[in-house]
């Protein structure tokens, strides 16, 4: 596999099929990014497209500092955060409980709980948390990122960024035990 | 113990007696689940056409101002060599009110046909 400078080089040379490289590798990425942050799913495609444009164009003032996936994944996070202010969306706003409560109680409680309901249920849940929320969940546990990476990207203090994932888990985990409580009664 | 030492325990993969711990052994690994969004098969063609579409913009944007400075310069010799007193300029400078209202009706008629065509594309 082509290492990220070599690829920022041959990009920056004007290879296009390079650039296509470089999108292969990180749309997987801008897609998390983007859809755990914006609800409409009409707007995501071309908000990803967006991103890899920015990423084109801005593309020779990276120097490195970072790895490429973090430098993608703060464009990536910038443009949702800015096109949700532009939509004057809260971005940090604690759900209200009923949101919240309505997944739990109206599954169907005859169905015996696996393993995919479950993961199931938590994918519906994470919808209802504001979207840094969500973003940082994702940075976390599905791209595996460390907290200083967390906190390059999002521009928040580490402390934020961990009170928000310790908030995000403690709510998530208490409608799972809800969840799997109603499931052990039956 | 509290909740927030609880998820680090989970995390560092110690067991834990409590019942919340292993509610969160189930919620940790089901957050690791991938979004189900995925972006369009051609999505790479996808940002390459714009990119291109928007590079053939900018060129045709340097054409146009290339021309505009060229109009400017040929008006601003014809001027400073008083040209215009010669041959169909001397015609021309004999309205200039109707010159000036020709290049502006020109110009607010393709910013208009602009506008409301972007607008109509964005609808459509």
């Amino acid at each position: 596999m082509i290492d990220d400078k070599a690829l920022v080089a041959q990009v920056l040379s004007g290879d296009r099929h390079a650039f296509r490289v470089l999108i292969k590798q990180h749309e997987r990425l801008v897609g998390h990014m983007i859809s755990r942050l914006i609800d409409r799913h009409e707007d995501r495609e071309e908000l990803c497209q967006d991103v890899f444009l920015k990423v084109y164009e801005k593309l020779g003032e990276f120097t490195f500092q970072s790895k490429l996936s973090t430098w993608i994944a703060t464009i990536a996070y910038r443009h949702g955060i800015n096109h949700l202010r532009k939509r004057k969306i809260e971005i940090t706003n604690w759900p209200e409980e009923e949101s919240m409560e309505r997944f739990v109680t109206t599954e169907d409680a005859s169905e015996t709980l696996a393993e995919k309901e479950l993961d199931q249920l938590v994918l519906q849940l994470i919808e209802k948390l504001p979207p840094q929320y969500k973003a940082i969940l994702t940075l976390y546990h599905v791209q595996e990122m460390t907290y200083p990476e967390i906190v390059e990207i999002t521009g928040l203090p580490e402390g934020t960024v961990k009170n928000y994932l310790f908030r995000a888990r403690h709510l998530l985990k208490e409608k799972v035990k809800q969840y799997l409580g109603k499931e052990a009664a039956l | 113990m509290t909740d927030e030492e609880l998820q680090h325990q989970i995390e560092a993969g110690q067991p834990s007696n409590q019942e919340d711990g292993d509610v969160y052994q189930r919620l940790f690994q089901a957050l690791k689940q991938e979004p189900a969004f995925h972006v369009s098969l051609p999505f790479a063609d996808r940002v390459l056409a714009r990119i291109e579409k928007k590079e053939e913009q900018r060129d045709f944007r340097w054409l146009a101002i290339g021309i505009a400075l060229t109009v400017i310069a040929l008006i601003v010799s014809l001027i400073l060599t008083q040209a215009f007193t010669t041959g169909v300029f001397s015609f021309i400078s004999g309205y200039p009110g109707l010159v000036v209202f020709g290049i502006s009706f020109i110009l607010i008629l393709h910013a208009l046909d602009r506008k409301y065509l972007k607008k109509y594309k964005e609808a459509s």
